[in-house]
């Protein structure tokens, strides 16, 4: 693909600062960069480095409030000068979480929302929305409710409903971090599509640039507020090998279901069908398979949370449990970090604790004194995982703790596994990242259809894998 | 288009306290929904039917007008008149809540809100987002309070009143970043962008529809007036008039009947258009 010269840059940021107020350091510093116009551009940095902060500032009514220096043009124009209808229209934003974008209670409706918003006339509507549907094939559920429809499908309405506004440049935050791998690689190719057939310009802000690295034509990089370009894959992004060394043996068994039905409702599909599975004393249990495969039911009947029609569960550490859920936000209860790891503390002396756990996470003392909902997704997850290893718990269930992470703390996380094992721990834990399940687990199941298609320790796991 | 003749029929149905309207339209809600929801009108029905006795039996027990008598029991008397009364009102009720039942089943939420959202956007869109809130709040205070309760090596449950407090805290500050965000997704597709909204329909209005809408209206009309007209001649106390035979119910049969006739001609059609493929 042809780039094009500097001088045609579709996005453009010209020594920009900016600074959230009540904050000395400014979290994005002189930042300048451009994108040619049609170039698929990644944006990566740490969890919580201002990726966010930085697309925003690209689409002048959703700037965060705080000081801004410097000047971004989109299309040659400056974006603090646009007004709100030209700033629709030029800059389409995707969210990452695509259930909290989502506004109507219909795909229709939700994809005609911005075209109503911005007076188009019915005939436009009509048009639009018929070509963005059959673009990127949603006829089948255009008619659907939004609650009807799966993660994947979620996110693609999310990119629809921006696309019918035709913008010049397309900027994602994050847009596969809360999806399966399947629906992961089919979103990717469709805005490679796009970004190839319509030349719309695309930033994506991401912390995994090795999956997007066939498509991208470059990568921003940003580190301590400044911004660097750099090669789309470096030494970070290299594939990670199994850790050698023996595993320790399996112990006892500790957790076992032999035979488990389940169904949510009287009348609807059986969602686990004659489910067995045992879980050995001190080991890393982990469960793999597609959405809806029957994960997070699981870990939710392990937990005691679900209780099966038919079948036998057994677990000998009831008593001494915890349950990491997908959001980590049903975990966050106080106004500040510091009071979130001290709630669960043992008794004693909850400072001492906090500041000990602190340490160990490798978080910066400063986070101690904000509020939870201020932090970035991954470092949200890191609190309430850490907030959850506060009562020593003997059986760990996690349930995508992975999701939204980047590498360091994708790592951290492993790390924390490793301890709780090593402590002597029981670990299940459900996830589409295979990354960690390489680095973690001792033994490996693959769900399929509400059953165990196969449980292998985790080296045959691999070495017999064919899709995952 | 529906959802005039729903609302139609639905007060056509409600207005006449009159045998013979009462028993037209009871007639026709019975026929519309066992031709349009088949088996599942069983439903309803289960509890309504005791509810039309109930009403039957209740009035002529409470209510001593009239001046037939049909039968003494010391104190209670029963008369004719109450008893028509009490059926008449009974099979009225009934006819009503088959009408807005089917209404339910066939008007989805969605195009209710679209019919009012031409003239109040806002309104339209707010409720639209509570209906689908609400249920996601609830579902997620579940799941909230059975992690937390099941984390049982951090302590678990701290009494129910506790419990409780910690969990709709933790809702209230999830909705309120939710909102947050949602209110950030629909600025940058142009919400409040100054223009006046336009509004999408994925059906179109044609000519026919137009027509037809006008002629549903008048029919309408005119089947309330001759209602009106019979249910002012026409008294339960002291003693009832005669009825006759009168060329005024038809309107109200042929608007009960719309639906079975709908009905039953795309079934005639379905079974035709299968025997000509099989030839």
């Amino acid at each position: 693909m042809p780039i094009a010269a500097h001088g045609d840059a579709a996005l453009e940021f010209v020594d920009v600062s900016f600074a959230y107020p009540g904050e000395a350091d400014p979290v994005v510093r002189h930042a300048s960069a451009s994108v040619p116009r049609g170039a698929f551009a990644l944006l990566t940095g740490d969890t919580g480095s201002g990726k966010t902060t930085l697309l925003r500032l690209a689409k002048h009514e959703i700037v965060p409030v705080g000081e801004l220096t410097g000047t971004i043009r989109v299309g040659g124009s400056d974006v603090s000068e646009m007004d709100a209808q030209e700033s629709a229209r030029a800059v389409g934003f995707v969210f990452q979480r695509p259930e909290n974008q989502i506004v109507c209670d219909s795909v229709w409706h939700e994809m005609a929302f911005g075209l109503e918003n911005l007076a188009a006339d019915r005939g436009v509507m009509r048009r639009r929305i018929a070509e963005t549907c059959a673009y990127l094939g949603m006829e089948p559920w255009f008619r659907s409710g939004v609650d009807e429809l799966s993660g994947g499908q979620r996110q693609i309405l999310a990119l629809a409903s921006v696309l019918v506004m035709q913008p010049e440049v397309l900027l994602l935050d994050e847009p596969t971090s809360m999806l399966d791998p399947v629906s992961e690689r089919r979103f990717l190719s469709l805005l490679f599509q796009l970004n190839r057939d319509m030349g719309v310009t695309v930033v994506v802000a991401t912390h995994a640039p090795e999956r997007m690295a066939d498509y991208a034509t470059m990568r921003l990089h940003l580190e301590d507020g400044r911004l660097f370009e750099r090669a789309i894959l470096d030494e970070t992004t290299a594939r990670e090998a199994l850790p050698g060394g023996t595993r320790p043996k399996l112990g006892s068994q500790v957790l076992a279901m032999s035979d488990v039905w389940l169904r949510y409702d009287r009348m609807s599909d059986w969602v686990l069908r004659g489910m067995s599975l045992s879980v050995g004393q001190g080991s890393v249990h982990a469960l793999v398979g597609n959405n809806g495969s029957g994960k997070s039911t699981v870990l939710s009947l392990m937990a005691g949370v679900l209780r099966q029609q038919r079948g036998r569960l057994s677990c000998a550490l009831r008593g001494s449990q915890a349950l990491l859920p997908q959001d980590p936000k049903m975990l966050l209860a106080c106004q500040s970090v510091r009071e979130e790891l001290a709630e669960w503390a043992p008794h004693g002396k909850p400072q001492d604790w906090v500041e000990r756990l602190i340490g160990k996470a490798g978080l910066q003392g400063d986070l101690l004194e904000r509020h939870p909902y201020d932090l970035s997704g991954g470092q949200q997850q890191l609190v309430a995982l850490l907030k959850l290893m506060a009562g020593g718990p003997q059986l760990l269930l996690m349930d995508e703790p992975t999701k939204g992470l980047d590498a360091p703390s994708r790592e951290m996380v492993a790390h924390m596994v490793r301890d709780a094992r090593d402590a002597g721990a029981t670990v299940v834990v459900a996830t589409h990242d295979l990354g960690f399940v390489r680095k973690v687990a001792d033994e490996v199941s693959l769900l399929f259809d509400g059953q165990v298609a196969a449980t292998e320790p985790v080296a045959d796991y691999f070495e017999r894998a064919w899709l995952w | 288009m529906l959802a005039t003749y729903m609302v139609a029929v639905t007060a056509t149905t409600m207005c006449a306290l009159h045998p013979v309207f009462a028993s037209i339209s009871l007639a026709g809600a019975l026929a519309a929904a066992a031709a349009i929801e088949g088996r599942s009108v069983l439903g309803p029905l289960r509890w309504q039917l005791p509810f039309l006795c109930l009403v039957c039996l209740a009035n002529p027990l409470f209510s001593h007008r009239g001046d037939t008598l049909l039968a003494q029991w010391g104190a209670i008397s029963i008369h004719l008149e109450s008893v028509v009364f009490g059926l008449c009102m009974g099979m009225l009720l009934l006819a009503s809540l088959l009408w807005l039942w089917l209404a339910g089943r066939l008007l989805s939420l969605d195009r209710l809100l679209s019919l009012g959202s031409g003239i109040m956007p806002t309104v339209g869109l707010m409720a639209s987002m509570v209906m689908r809130l609400v249920p996601q709040i609830v579902s997620r205070g579940s799941r909230v309070g059975a992690v937390r309760a099941a984390c049982s090596a951090a302590g678990g449950s701290k009494g129910a009143v506790r419990d409780g407090a910690r969990v709709s805290g933790i809702l209230l500050s999830w909705s309120l970043e939710d909102s947050l965000e949602r209110s950030d997704a629909m600025r940058a597709r142009g919400w409040r962008a100054g223009a006046q909204r336009t509004q999408y329909l994925p059906w179109s209005l044609s000519l026919r529809d137009v027509v037809a809408l006008v002629l549903l209206i008048a029919w309408a009309a005119l089947d309330a007036f001759l209602e009106w007209v019979a249910c002012s001649q026409w008294q339960f106390y002291p003693v009832m008039p005669h009825l006759k035979v009168w060329w005024g119910y038809f309107p109200h049969v042929a608007l009960v009947v719309l639906p079975l006739l709908f009905a039953l001609v795309d079934r005639a059609k379905w079974t035709h258009a299968r025997r000509v493929s099989c030839r």
